[in-house]
């Protein structure tokens, strides 16, 4: 019903347009039969009976326009396929991709597709070629152009008449289409809830499962009283609950309500305006489902009376809208939810989007809720406005009927040139995701010189999300066969692959070149003003030379075009980054390089050095590796993380296989049952510290105190990622060895500063300065 | 002591040093006089820049700077929530940091803990001098602000402080902070004194090493002394009582990945999964690759320096290489 209105309420437009170009005679009585009726319903239809009308009674239809006619087009035209396609549509022409019995015409340009032309003659389709192809437009054009001047005249007139219906419509209150219409709040409502479906036949499409969801609700009393039993594969008799999932506008809560009201029940929507948490789901809705509904008591209308089976009254429904959209807000909601559906005495009909939420998993592998999915219609529609339109909003009845609504504020008649730019400003809200971003630029079609994209629409690609599509760009453009390469290859007389390879390049160098700007862009220079040329760098450039069909290998049946590595990759090396960096502060007493020798230098010769033993001697291996660990202040984790930085002949896993797990599990344990120096100072110098400092001396006094307190406050918001046995040894034993006895101290200190969050803190020192000591002790 | 040799004989006094030397004759002059300027010592790694500061440091003040110790720092930046490890090392004399540690929180560092430590003059009356040194490590890769920020502090506090920066390249200090500085370029040793060196090393650890073994080391270390001992440590720890042989030196590990993909390149066969595997050292593969290109297989080619340089302006050094890798098997199939 909702594309039905809004096929009659289109066509009403252009009945009005066409009446100011056209035959006046036939249309006006037809419109002024309408008029006398007030009421928009029936005016439209009046209008429509007018177009038949009209239609059969102009046979020479050029007069017309186009209406009426279908246009194929083959082969390339000397302006853009999409520009001619559009001077079909503005005149009232229908265009489609293939002949077939009802084409009127198929459109010959150059390099013509022989099927087409062949199909056209076995059908008897007239061909025009380009020339005479614009000369029907031109001579459409003209008479356009000629009746637009007669019509001027008429003008006013055709106002008065629009004024008149628009206050008409609103005053009407006969009933005859059975359309309950309450006129007072006509007006002050969206469309979408104005022409709102009222009866089950008005819904558009979606038969089946609307009838099993209103079978569910005429025989949950009986099931109820049976205590549901599991019937066949397609009975709902053994649910409690449906669960409707479906992409948005296609008619989800419409149908529920509708459903609803028809088998008689009240309905107590809870969407994502509602808090849904577990508490208040449990209070709201507990109340819904023991309850009877007051207003049952109150309606007594005929439509009720009529209904025979009164004990659905007073029973309530509850829908609860957008279950997808359950936010962190309403924690435990799905949980209670679950539990509601367990024991509820009132059908639930749930309602998502997207059912392979992770949210609603436990919803739809529920035994109790039946799921219910709804599809979304091939819409179609014969006007070209309202093609346009559909087509742009990518057939969401809810967006167009919103985009035509705010149009009629400002117009009363829409063309066709005015639907696509109507269109084209909606369509800018839509957000592309990154992988069709990234096709549409591999994609050969997009640099076309014909039907392409311009370079301002390439540009705009990137700007749906900036800072991934570049990404996805770099991961990809390896993957492609470039269309370039056999033209270049021709040209240069070199192999294809060749010619490949050098567009890569060419396109690897663009990248590489996009790099830079974005440097310029982000860190601490913040030139936004340079992101459109990083557009054409990261994107527009690589993708001008690399383009073409991706091969097809796709590892999980998806899309070819895969996720950038270069995130994960980028994340691991900061994590490394940190992990070199302790590793070299620890080192750092001993050592002269930075982090980067580390890595360069030191691994390679400490990993021998601290494997080696344990492969070749196993147990006996170990007092070596752990004395030389200890001399450069390493951890057993530094050692782990060593490993596994390790590459080719030093890989970590390689090592680590040939070391024995006896041996690895006696080196761990050995390791933590033995006291390891620290090259942390942290505040307390202990003595084992110290002596791992072999000319460490007392500080002088003064400076330890300020140290002290500085620490004290730095330490506060130390956020601890020790392990909690330690620092519970170091908190809890006060007195033992004199590093066992400064750490108790100092963490007590600490502790009576600043409460827990202080004895937190000197946790974590207490856990790092003095693991040494911790363990010392252990060892007694 | 079980220490790697070069860390176990590493000099510790200008005297010790053995080569440069009138480099270290000339620093010793410095530090012999009363007035000591800033310094920016400069030049490739393991050539020994980082002793020769730690020898110039004791020159200065003796004995007492071999004491040191680790701080770790922490700090909460108003720019993010998150809070900032930082490392000290640190004796009563002198403080060692390096501010790149935190990234792009180095300005924080270089306005608090640097300035705090600028106010405040040296404690020990007995000190032969009455400034503080602060020797700051990976000055190349501070960022600008953080730069920018050091420049006024570096004035003001001449009293009080000395910075000794320490790079590789000078290239990357901006230009205010090199005319406050004394510029030491410290080079890498040639292949005769590497190959000095390792014997006295080996006399020292007292095993005998062939002059052919000493050369090829020399030679694979492209003048980095550090890795040069560091391998003929590990060459000698694999041979064991053994005799050390020339072919039984091994390659670092990611220059063993450098040849592979040098060899992946050749046959045009781009194991990507391996060039992001080793995503952590793009940088010194690149380098290095480029180098195998140009010593080995004798193929200089142009533009393998310009996009190096573009690397070091960049980010995300992992599209240098794939260009890089792309660019030369383009190059080897022509």
């Amino acid at each position: 019903m909702i594309s039905n209105n809004f096929n009659t309420l289109s066509e009403n437009t252009s009945t009005r347009r066409r009446r100011r170009t056209n035959d006046e005679q036939n249309v006006k009585p037809a419109v002024k039969r309408g008029a006398k009726r007030k009421n928009e319903e029936t005016i439209v239809e009046g209008a429509k009976k007018a177009k038949k009308k009209g239609k059969s009674e102009d046979i020479p239809t050029e007069k017309e326009g186009l209406e009426g006619k279908t246009f194929v087009f083959t082969g390339d035209l000397s302006i853009e396929r999409e520009e001619a396609q559009n001077k079909v549509k503005r005149y009232g022409g229908r265009v489609t991709t293939a002949p077939s019995s009802r084409t009127t015409y198929l459109v010959v340009g150059d390099d013509p597709g022989p099927k087409k032309v062949e199909k056209a003659k076995e059908l008897g389709i007239s061909t025009l070629n380009e020339e005479e192809f614009f000369d029907l437009i031109k001579s459409i054009e003209k008479k356009k152009a000629e009746s637009t001047a007669n019509d001027n005249e008429e003008e006013t007139e055709d106002k008065s008449f629009n004024n008149e219906t628009m206050i008409a419509s609103p005053s009407s209150s006969t009933n005859e289409s059975g359309v309950i219409s309450s006129p007072s709040i006509v007006e002050s409502k969206l469309w979408v809830d104005k022409y709102k479906p009222k009866t089950l036949a008005e819904l558009c499409g979606n038969k089946i499962p609307i009838e099993k969801l209103q079978k569910f609700l005429r025989d949950w009393d009986q099931n109820l009283k049976r205590n549901f039993p599991s019937g066949g594969k397609d009975d709902l008799s053994g649910y409690r609950a449906v669960l409707i999932s479906g992409t948005p506008g296609i008619g989800k809560t419409t149908a529920a309500h509708l459903v609803g009201e028809l088998e008689g029940y009240d309905i107590a929507e809870y969407n994502a305006s509602d808090t849904r948490s577990k508490k208040s789901l449990e209070a709201v809705v507990k109340i819904a489902t023991t309850n009877t509904s007051i207003t049952s008591f109150y309606r007594q209308t005929p439509s009720d009376s009529k209904d025979s089976d009164t004990t659905k009254h007073g029973r309530a429904l509850i829908i609860m809208d957008e279950v997808d959209g359950m936010s962190v807000g309403d924690r435990g909601g799905i949980v209670e939810l679950m539990s509601l559906i367990k024991k509820t005495q009132v059908p639930i009909i749930c309602i998502c989007n997207d059912r392979a939420s992770a949210k609603i998993r436990s919803l739809v592998s529920s035994p109790l809720v039946y799921d219910l999915r709804f599809q979304r219609e091939n819409l179609k529609l014969t006007a070209p406005v309202v093609d346009e339109l559909v087509r742009n909003s990518h057939t969401d009845i809810r967006q167009v009927l919103n985009m035509m609504s705010s149009y009629k504020l400002t117009n009363n008649s829409m063309d066709y040139d005015q639907g696509l730019e109507l269109a084209k400003a909606s369509e800018k809200n839509d957000v592309m995701n990154p992988w069709d971003v990234t096709s549409k630029y591999f994609n050969p079609h997009s640099w076309k010189e014909k039907g392409g994209m311009n370079l301002n629409e390439k540009i705009e690609l990137y700007f749906h999300d900036s800072y991934i599509i570049p990404l996805m760009i770099q991961e990809n453009y390896i993957k492609t066969k470039p269309t370039r390469a056999t033209d270049l290859a021709n040209e240069t007389s070199q192999s294809i692959d060749l010619a490949t390879l050098e567009l890569r390049s060419k396109a690897a160098d663009a990248i590489c070149f996009s790099d830079r700007v974005n440097a310029n862009i982000l860190g601490t220079q913040q030139n936004w003003s340079l992101m459109p040329f990083h557009a054409i760098m990261s994107c527009v450039t690589p993708a001008s030379y690399i383009h073409g069909s991706m091969s097809a290998q796709s590892y999980h049946g998806g899309s070819p075009i895969a996720f950038p590595s270069w995130l994960g990759n980028y994340s691991k090396t900061n994590k490394y980054q940190r992990r070199l960096q302790e590793i070299q502060s620890h080192m750092r007493p001993r050592i002269s390089g930075d982090k980067n020798e580390v890595r360069q230098s030191y691994i390679p010769a400490l990993i021998p050095a601290l494997t080696k033993p344990l492969i070749d001697y196993g147990n006996d291996g170990i007092p070596e590796v752990i004395e030389k660990m200890d001399e450069y202040f390493l951890t057993k984790e530094d050692w782990d993380v060593m490993l596994e930085m390790g590459l080719a002949h030093n890989d970590g896993d390689k090592i680590l296989k040939k070391i024995s797990s006896a041996v690895k599990s006696a080196f761990t344990r050995k390791y933590n049952s033995t006291s390891h120096p620290t090259p942390y100072t942290r505040g307390n110098v202990s003595a084992k510290a110290a002596k791992a400092i072999p000319s460490s001396k007392e500080v002088p006094d003064i400076e330890e105190a300020i140290e002290v307190d500085e620490i004290l406050e730095e330490e506060e918001s130390v956020s601890s990622n020790e392990d909690d046995l330690t620092q519970d040894k170091n908190i809890k034993k006060k007195s033992g060895t004199g590093k066992g006895r400064a750490a108790a101290s100092s963490s007590k200190k600490t502790a009576t500063a600043s409460g827990s969050r202080g004895a937190r803190g000197a946790g974590s020192r207490g856990g790092r300065g003095s693991r040494g000591g911790g363990r010392g002790r252990g060892k007694k | 002591m079980v220490l790697q040799w070069v860390d176990k004989h590493r000099p510790t006094s200008l005297n010790e040093l053995n080569f440069h030397n009138d480099l270290s004759q000339r620093l010793k002059t410095l530090a012999s006089d009363g007035d000591f300027p800033h310094l920016l010592v400069y030049g490739p790694s393991g050539s020994g820049k980082k002793t020769r500061i730690n020898c110039v440091i004791k020159e200065l003040f003796g004995e007492g700077v071999e004491k040191i110790k680790v701080d770790e720092r922490i700090f909460q930046t108003s720019l993010s929530t998150r809070k900032q490890e930082f490392h000290t090392v640190s004796s009563i004399y002198h403080l060692e940091m390096t501010p790149s540690e935190v990234g792009n929180f180095d300005r924080v560092v270089i306005q608090d803990l640097l300035k705090e430590i600028a106010q405040t003059p040296q404690l020990d009356f007995n000190a032969k001098h009455q400034f503080k040194v602060v020797v700051i490590n990976e000055a190349d890769s501070m960022s600008h602000d953080a730069q920018a920020a050091l420049r006024r502090t570096m004035e003001k506090y001449m009293a009080n402080l000395r910075i000794i920066l320490c790079c590789n390249s000078s290239s990357k200090i901006i230009s205010p902070i090199r005319s406050r500085c004394l510029l030491v370029r410290v080079g890498s040793p040639s292949t005769d004194e590497v190959k000095k060196i390792l014997h006295i090393f080996s006399k020292k650890e007292n095993f005998p090493l062939s002059s052919i073994v000493a050369q090829k080391i020399a030679e694979e270390s492209d003048g980095n002394l550090r890795k040069a001992i560091l391998m003929l440590e590990s060459l000698k720890f694999t041979s064991g009582t053994d005799f050390p042989k020339a072919d039984a030196i091994i390659k670092l590990d990611w220059e063993t990945l450098a040849f592979e993909l040098v060899k992946y390149i050749e046959h045009e066969n781009v194991k990507c999964q391996i060039i992001l595997e080793a995503a952590n050292y793009v940088k010194i593969i690149y380098q290095y690759m480029v180098l195998i290109f140009i010593h080995e297989k004798h193929a200089l080619i142009i533009g393998y320096l310009f996009q190096e340089h573009q690397l070091h302006l960049g980010q995300k050094a992992i599209f240098y290489l794939e260009a890089f890798a792309i660019k030369t098997m383009h190059i080897y199939k022509w």
